[in-house]
């Protein structure tokens, strides 16, 4: 067997970065082995049961333990580290803060990015749908609640920046 | 759980292109990755070793709910979240499409997994080779001879040929699925019942009636997931369901009690198997309730 290795360009956090790797190389295992960008997490061992790899390409939250590195050539990819600043957190990260939503903070940054893009698709949700969107993402502290809580908290916020914006 | 070393991965960007990476077929493992949500587990799994894989979201043309002059065309790669929100799937004769497309696994997967991934996949459990094979959907699946592109056309119950298997020959590409429209009083719906959220059904049911004007069933197709021998229609509910109409909810949950006595259901840790007959009754008289009142509207 010869294996062809791919070379190609991609734009991680707005970044591009002109990368060579292996077919068989995911994309979680680009954005932590060869970037260091080791804040997306690998929960399941690859099974794509747990979210804790959630990323956004093209601005779509998908699990990167399920794409294969090279699939993300001349696409937009956005881990955690380029969700928001340590100055200016996104409303998730300052909400998750505030009412507690994590313990080990494992499952975090996977959840952030999946209720990220959730909110941009509905900025008012109600309890059931946040519940029903965060069935891709496990956390096997919290039970929940105050995860509920942080993301009625964050949509509350970036409705609020949405109608500043409008004014 | 980690892939195999894959020889090569080609991203085309058009169909021709595609077409001929897929034409290799015959002298070695070529596979197509669509959304990659059941191949990738499989491939990580080493269920399949794959040497060649041909990407196909690069094929801008395979996505997109269109309505053609035979029913509603839906492009291969178009994804669930796309089904899901797409109106003209809504509340009609092919609303089976979308009810099942709207609970497939969670968000990260119904942003990514596509209709014509899971119908060629043909898991025994999915959701949508049950809803497609309700709706009558005619596949279109391309390859390439000797004169440039050929196109046949096959229904859905001759491509689902048994549990993971399919009529598609592997230098094929599905190009798309139509679902004929069944005229006035046409309604469908599907439903599924699994252990945890949006999870692969124990049970899903999808029904597509057709109704007179006073809302009686004048035919049906049902389609069952989750039975052992892979998705299959009910042919003695369908037989079962004809005169019936909204007042007869207990004759109908009685026509699916007696196909659920019948089919060959195994238990395992998540239903036994009078769960399963049970499932089988209840969720079929729900669906077909469902797929009966969205049938009257449609007159």
């Amino acid at each position: 067997m010869s294996i062809q290795p791919i070379t190609f360009e991609t734009t991680v956090n707005g970044e591009t970065v002109e990368v060579t790797v292996p077919p068989r190389l995911l994309l979680v295992d680009l954005l932590r082995d060869r970037l260091g960008l080791t804040g997306t997490h690998v929960g399941c061992t690859f099974e794509a049961v747990c979210g804790a790899c959630t990323v956004h390409l093209d601005g779509v939250a998908v699990k990167s333990c399920s794409v294969l590195a090279a699939q993300a050539a001349g696409r937009q990819v956005v881990s955690i580290e380029g969700l928001a600043s340590k100055e200016n957190p996104h409303p998730l990260q300052s909400a998750f803060q505030q009412t507690h939503a994590l313990q080990c903070g494992y499952c975090t940054p996977g959840i952030i990015m999946s209720m990220a893009e959730f909110l941009r698709e509905n900025p008012d949700p109600n309890e059931e749908e946040i519940r029903f969107a965060l069935a891709g993402n496990i956390c096997r502290c919290t039970g929940y609640s105050h995860i509920v809580e942080a993301v009625q908290i964050a949509a509350r916020e970036l409705r609020g920046k949405t109608q500043e914006k409008r004014a | 759980m980690y892939p195999a070393p894959i020889e090569s991965l080609h991203g085309p960007t058009t169909i021709e292109e595609a077409l001929r990476l897929l034409a290799e077929a015959d002298k070695r493992e070529v596979m197509c990755i669509a959304g990659g949500m059941s191949l990738m587990q499989a491939v990580k799994a080493r269920v399949v070793r794959p040497e060649v894989v041909v990407d196909l979201n690069r094929l801008d043309m395979l996505r997109g709910v269109e309505r053609g002059a035979g029913g509603i065309e839906v492009g291969s790669m178009t994804c669930y979240v796309d089904l899901a929100r797409e109106p003209l799937l809504r509340d009609n004769a092919f609303a089976a499409i979308s009810d099942a497309a709207a609970r497939v696994g969670d968000r990260q997967v119904r942003n990514r997994g596509t209709i014509g991934g899971s119908l060629c996949w043909n898991y025994v459990a999915a959701c949508l080779p049950a809803a497609a094979l309700a709706v009558d959907g005619q596949l279109e699946l391309l390859s390439l001879d000797g004169d440039g592109i050929s196109s046949r056309t096959i229904g859905i119950d001759d491509f689902l040929t048994g549990p993971l298997e399919t009529a598609r020959e592997p230098h094929e590409l599905l190009r798309s699925i139509t679902l004929p429209d069944p005229g006035p009083g046409g309604g469908s719906a599907y439903k599924k019942w699994g252990p945890v959220t949006a999870s692969l059904p124990v049970v899903g049911i999808a029904v597509r009636v057709i109704v007179d004007r006073a809302g009686a069933c004048r035919e049906a197709r049902v389609a069952i997931a989750g039975l052992v021998e892979g998705t299959q229609r009910l042919v003695s509910v369908e037989e079962g369901l004809i005169g019936l109409s909204i007042a007869d909810a207990g004759a109908i949950e009685g026509v699916f009690e007696a196909a659920g006595a019948e089919a060959e259901v195994q238990g395992d840790q998540w239903a036994t198997e009078d769960y399963r007959r049970l499932l089988i009754r209840e969720i079929g008289g729900e669906v077909t309730m469902t797929a009966l009142k969205r049938a009257g509207k449609a007159h």
